[in-house]
């Protein structure tokens, strides 16, 4: 794992909030990997193996993020890879995309759109360290 | 009690036969006139309207025998009664026979004439009342008779389906728009889809317990594959008795309010997401600064500020197209055809351009065929058109980049205009999305051009309007092409 906390996948293609999560994930000591969208995204982390993959629900006004969370999970060389959701259409859908319905969708946790500094941290944290204990 | 005095006509040539009546009768309230002759009689019997008349037999001009026979044959209204001073049975006989109602033999008193009168007038009542019966009868008949006419009518130019049932739910009517919705396409009966949902909603009616129920609205789809929803509004007919003699259903077409509300909940959705990524981007990049993160890096600090300014600037330009394009949309703007010189247009925007182009060091060639004359459309139109892929091709572009802009005629029909870049390019993921409202192409590439993602929606929605085509081929990292073919005469089908 080298000297970094983890290396985190970040898959969005909004380049300003990307750039806050990088802000905020290297200022906390993570190594982070970035794809603008979920196809180049996807090889990245059949390529580099992340400790953990942050994914954007909206690519191209479409919700492909739930494909391709759908795919990383199904994905022998990226199954045992946590999956974080990021995605503000549940305000605008008027639909809870967190884990109320866990069959509902693959992913292993949710955030929201403009993301909460220390939120973000803790769901990352916790999510890398139970993938590395149950290996 | 009856609203109409009784008129007595006194055809008689003594005028003081005349005038002895009209004092007897007018004592009995009833309107008396008299007429010297049969000829005067016949006149003011046709013309004027007597009940009765009093006709002396022996009169010069036209005898009462034939002023008789006269009424009887024009059918006129009235009840003759003979009055004569040739009192015999033999012309009493033949006065009756040729219509006389009565018969009174001269000279007579007074009790005697309104005795005779009175009869007559009973007579008359009893007609005029047996009259206005009838009359009352053919009217409410006739009402009738125009009212269910009249439904007929309505129910057959309604434009929303109509199937009245039984109350056990079998169909017993269905108006002429029923017909047009289900049974062309060769469909040969309603479709069960329609039949299932009109019997459950029977169904409820019938169970509810709530007396007061007085209508249900369901939706439907056609199950035929087509988009077309309908909705079906289903009430209960009761009797003048009270009970429940059948259903009607009315059934309208609401495909189209469908389809707009699902633009609108779209166009929110799309609206509300691309206006949340710029305010996003900018409360992140304040916490950032805020909770001290930050702190120890002020270049970082003045580098996020600054991109900040820029979310800002580009929402406030969303907001700017956003207004104008609804603008338009709304109509508040139609579009005028006339005949525009496409060059000069093209000519303007490219010189509204070379700053901002120089700017970021990028060339722009403009070529003109010599052929192409004015084309038939909307001026402001082609300025917005051509600004927008020329601004485009620019912001997109890198720098020493190059924009190339030609237009030239097809054929004498159409006349195509290009817009080629050396830019960024656009992922092939994106073109599908390109002409989309308020889409954008997102990435490292773009992350610094401000955009509302209106402009190709704009180009889309003027060239549709224009009866012409759009299309792109594009290689990211390379460069972009539009193509835009727009017909030189409008087409008759558009208006405006």
């Amino acid at each position: 794992m080298g000297d970094a906390k983890g290396r985190v996948l970040v898959i969005d293609d909004d380049p300003d909030f990307v750039d806050i999560l990088k802000i905020i994930l290297e200022k906390d000591g993570y190594e982070i990997e970035v794809a603008s969208d979920p196809q180049s995204g996807f090889q990245k982390a059949v390529d580099t193996k992340p400790n953990i993959i942050l994914l954007d629900v909206m690519f191209y006004a479409e919700t492909l993020g739930f494909e391709y969370c759908r795919r990383f999970k199904n994905g022998a060389d990226t199954k045992d890879i946590p999956v974080i959701m990021i995605t503000s259409v549940g305000d605008v859908y008027g639909v809870d995309f967190w884990p109320a319905d866990p069959d509902m969708l693959p992913a292993d946790d949710y955030i929201a759109k403009p993301v909460n500094k220390t939120d973000l941290l803790d769901r990352v944290d916790r999510l890398i360290k139970r993938a590395s204990g149950e290996k | 009690m009856d609203d109409f005095p009784i008129r007595i006509l006194v055809v008689d040539d003594e005028k003081t036969i005349r005038d002895g009546l009209k004092i007897v009768l007018s004592e009995e309230k009833y309107e008396v006139e008299g007429a010297g002759d049969g000829r005067e009689g016949y006149e003011k019997a046709r013309a004027g309207e007597f009940d009765i008349a009093l006709i002396d037999l022996k009169m010069p001009v036209m005898s009462g025998m034939d002023l008789i026979q006269k009424i009887n044959e024009e059918e006129i209204e009235l009840l003759p009664v003979v009055i004569t001073g040739y009192a015999s049975i033999s012309s009493a006989v033949q006065a009756m026979k040729a219509g006389a109602y009565d018969y009174l033999a001269k000279p007579f008193t007074p009790d005697e004439i309104l005795y005779v009168v009175n009869r007559a007038v009973e007579t008359v009542r009893l007609k005029r009342s047996r009259l206005k019966l009838i009359e009352e009868r053919e009217m409410s008949l006739k009402d009738l008779e125009s009212e269910k006419g009249r439904l007929k009518t309505v129910l057959e130019s309604i434009g929303d389906g109509i199937i009245v049932t039984d109350s056990a739910g079998n169909i017993v009517l269905a108006n002429p728009a029923v017909y047009e919705m289900f049974l062309r396409e060769g469909r040969k009966d309603i479709p069960d889809s329609i039949k299932n949902k009109i019997e459950s909603m029977r169904q409820r009616i019938e169970n509810t317990s709530d007396e007061s129920f007085s209508r249900l609205v369901e939706e439907v789809g056609l199950e035929d594959g087509s988009d077309s929803v309908l909705a079906i509004s289903c009430s209960p007919v009761i009797s003048g008795r009270g009970d429940l003699i059948g259903y009607v259903n009315s059934i309208y077409d609401i495909t189209h309010q469908k389809e707009i509300d699902r633009a609108r909940m779209n166009f929110i959705m799309t609206v509300t997401h691309e206006l949340k990524a710029p305010i996003g981007a900018i409360q992140g990049y304040l916490d950032l600064v805020l909770d001290g993160t930050l702190d120890d890096d002020p270049d970082k600090v003045r580098e996020v500020i600054g991109r900040s300014r820029n979310s800002a600037s580009s929402l406030l330009t969303m907001i700017q197209n956003l207004l104008s394009a609804i603008r338009k949309h709304s109509g508040l703007r139609k579009s005028e055809f006339e005949q525009v010189q496409l060059a000069e247009i093209g000519k303007q925007a490219v010189d509204l351009l070379r700053v901002r182009a120089d700017e970021v060091k990028v060339e722009i060639e403009f070529d003109a065929a010599g052929d192409l004359q004015t084309i038939e459309a909307d001026k402001s139109d082609m300025n917005d058109l051509l600004n927008n892929l020329l601004s485009n091709a620019v912001k997109y572009n890198k720098p020493g980049g190059k924009v190339v802009v030609s237009m030239a005629l097809v054929n004498d029909d159409y006349v195509e205009i290009k817009c080629a870049d050396t830019g960024v390019g656009i992922p092939s993921e994106a073109v599908p999305h390109l002409f989309d409202e308020f889409f954008r192409v997102r990435g490292e590439a773009t992350r610094n051009v401000p955009g509302t993602g209106l402009g190709l929606f704009i180009v889309k929605n003027i060239v549709d309007s224009h009866g012409g085509k759009i299309d792109v081929s594009s290689k990211p990292g390379e460069g972009t092409e539009f193509r835009v073919i727009l017909p030189v005469r409008r087409k008759a089908r558009e208006n405006g």
